[in-house]
C-alpha cells in the first residue's frame, strides 16, 4: 500500500478523522432535530459518552453460534465502512485508487445493510425479524436507484475509477447522478421518512432490539461511519478536485455537515412512510429519475 | 410548505427546554415532591412502609429504637404513605426535588426512641391492674378495620317487621 493509501486508511478520511467526524455528525443530527422541535438537544460529546458507556455494559449471555454471529455482524460493518472510507477519492490529485474501485466502494457500503438484515434474523426476536424484512425490502428498492445513480456518474466520465470521478463536471448526468445518491442516503441511514426498518415506536429498534453493550456500541459506531462515508461520497463528487489539501479537507467536512443538516431537517419535518409508500417512492420517482439520468448520460457519452 | 414554515418558525423562536441545573419553577400547589416526616410525632408504626409500592420507605425496629428511612430515588410519589399515616406526620412537598448525581444521595434516615403509647382513659382501673397493657408499637396489621359506609349495610327488614 502506498503512503497516501495508508494516510487515507488511518488518518483522512480514514479512522482518525472518520470516527470523531461520525460522532460529530450524529451529534449534529440530534442537535438539529432537537432545535427544530424546540429542544436544547444533547451536548457535543454525548455520542462519545454513549459509545464509552455501551462498551462498559455487561450483556446478557448468549450461547451457540448465534452469540458469535451477533458479535461479528457489527465488527464486519465497522471494518467494511473503514475500507469504504479509505477508498473515498479525497485528495484526488494524489493519484491513489485503482480501476474499478467504485464498484468495490458500492459493495462495501452495502455490507452494513446486509449485516443489519442478518442480525435481525439471527437475533430470534420478532421485532428483529420484522426490522430485517423491512430493511431487506427497502434495501432492494433503494439500491437499484443508488447503483443507477453511480453508474450514471461513471458513464459520464467513462470510468469506474473513483479518482477520475471526483470533482464536478459540466455534464448534467453527473449532477443528476449526485441527486440520485442524495435521495438514497435517508434510506441507507434509516432516517425519516424511510425509517421503517428501525421504527422505534412500532418495533423497538428493529434488527438491533436484542443488542446491548459493546456490540450495540459498535453498531452505533458503524452508523456514525456510515454518515461520513455516504455524505463523503457526495462531497467528493461535488468538490473541485484541484483544491489544495488545506482547503479541500475543511471544504470536505463542511459539505458533509451541510448534508447532515439538510437530511436532519427533512427527517424532523416528515413522518415515517409505510413500507409500501417507501418502495413506491424509490421504484416510481427516484427510479424514473435514475433511468432518465443514465439514459441522458449514455446519450451524451455515445453522442446520440 | 407548512412544515418548512414551521421549521423556520421553531428555529427562530428558540428552545423551550432547559439544560440542567436550570429548571422551571414549580407553579402548582398540588405538585408531588419529596415526602417529609415530622420525626417528633412519628410513632414508628410502619404503615407507610407497608403500603409503599416501591419500598422507598423502610422502617426497622429494634427493642427500644426504630429507624425510618426514605429513598426518593425509589419513590413514585404516589402519596399512599400519606393517606395511610394515622398520626399525620407525613407530608409531601409541593416543590421540585433537588438534583442529585449519586444513587441514594437524597436518602434520609431518622433513628428514634420508641414512644410509649398515650395513656388510655381508665374506665376500669381494677381490670387494668389485673392485666397491664403490654407496650406494643402500633402496626398496620394490628389496627382495627374502619367501619365504612360499605361495611355498614343496613339490616333487611323481615317480612314480619314489614308486612306490606
Amino acid at each position: 500500500m502506498s503512503f497516501f493509501g495508508l494516510i487515507r486508511l488511518f488518518i483522512f478520511p480514514g479512522v482518525l478523522f472518520a470516527v470523531p467526524a461520525g460522532w460529530f455528525f450524529v451529534w449534529a443530527e440530534h442537535k438539529a432535530v432537537a432545535r427544530i422541535q424546540r429542544r436544547i438537544g444533547p451536548p457535543l460529546l454525548q455520542p462519545f459518552y454513549d459509545f464509552i458507556k455501551l462498551l462498559g455494559k455487561r450483556t446478557p449471555a448468549r450461547t451457540g453460534v448465534e452469540a458469535v454471529l451477533l458479535k461479528l455482524y457489527p465488527v464486519f460493518s465497522v471494518l467494511s465502512l473503514a475500507g469504504a472510507l479509505a477508498l473515498l477519492p479525497v485528495f484526488p490529485h494524489s493519484a491513489a485508487g485503482f480501476s474499478g474501485d467504485c464498484v468495490l466502494l458500492v459493495a462495501l457500503l452495502e455490507v452494513p445493510s446486509i449485516c443489519y438484515i442478518l442480525a435481525g434474523f439471527t437475533s430470534g426476536s420478532i421485532y428483529g425479524q420484522i426490522g430485517a424484512i423491512r430493511e431487506a425490502v427497502l434495501s432492494v428498492a433503494n439500491n437499484v436507484v443508488l447503483l443507477l445513480a453511480i453508474v450514471t456518474v461513471a458513464v459520464t466520465e467513462n470510468t469506474f475509477r473513483l479518482t477520475d470521478l471526483a470533482g464536478p463536471t459540466m455534464n448534467p448526468g453527473h449532477w443528476i447522478g449526485v441527486l440520485g445518491i442524495l435521495l438514497c442516503i435517508p434510506a441507507k441511514l434509516r432516517l425519516n421518512p424511510f425509517s421503517t426498518s428501525s421504527a422505534e415506536q412500532e418495533i423497538y429498534a428493529g434488527s438491533l432490539t436484542e443488542y446491548a453493550g459493546a456490540a450495540l456500541g459498535l453498531w452505533e459506531l458503524a452508523h456514525a461511519l456510515e454518515w461520513v462515508a455516504l455524505t463523503g461520497l457526495v462531497a467528493t463528487l461535488v468538490l473541485p478536485a484541484a483544491l489544495p489539501w488545506f482547503l479541500y479537507a475543511p471544504a470536505f467536512a463542511l459539505v458533509c455537515l451541510l448534508q447532515v443538516l439538510v437530511l436532519s431537517a427533512i427527517a424532523a419535518g416528515t413522518a415515517r412512510y409505510t413500507l409500501q409508500r417507501s418502495i413506491n417512492f424509490y421504484w416510481r420517482w427516484a427510479g424514473v429519475l435514475a433511468v432518465l439520468a443514465i439514459g441522458s448520460a449514455a446519450a451524451m457519452r455515445f453522442h446520440l | 410548505m407548512n412544515i418548512v414554515r414551521l421549521i423556520f418558525q421553531n428555529l427562530r423562536k428558540g428552545t423551550v427546554s432547559f439544560r440542567l441545573p436550570h429548571r422551571h419553577e414549580c407553579t402548582s400547589d398540588e405538585y408531588r415532591g419529596l415526602i417529609q416526616n415530622d420525626a417528633s410525632r412519628c410513632i414508628g408504626c410502619g404503615a407507610c412502609a407497608y403500603v409503599c409500592p416501591t419500598a422507598a420507605i423502610e422502617v426497622k425496629r429494634s427493642a427500644d429504637k426504630y429507624s425510618w428511612s426514605y429513598d426518593p430515588g425509589k419513590c413514585t410519589f404516589c402519596a399512599r404513605c400519606i393517606d395511610r399515616c394515622r398520626p399525620n406526620t407525613l407530608s409531601i412537598e409541593s416543590k421540585l426535588p433537588p438534583l442529585y448525581s449519586k444513587q441514594g444521595e437524597l436518602k434520609v434516615c431518622y433513628e428514634m426512641e420508641k414512644k410509649k403509647p398515650a395513656p388510655r382513659p381508665a374506665p376500669a382501673a381494677t381490670a387494668l391492674a389485673a392485666a397491664p397493657v403490654p407496650v406494643v408499637v402500633a402496626s398496620a396489621q394490628t389496627e382495627k378495620p374502619v367501619e365504612t359506609k360499605a361495611n355498614a349495610v343496613p339490616a333487611i327488614p323481615t317480612a314480619a317487621e314489614n308486612p306490606a
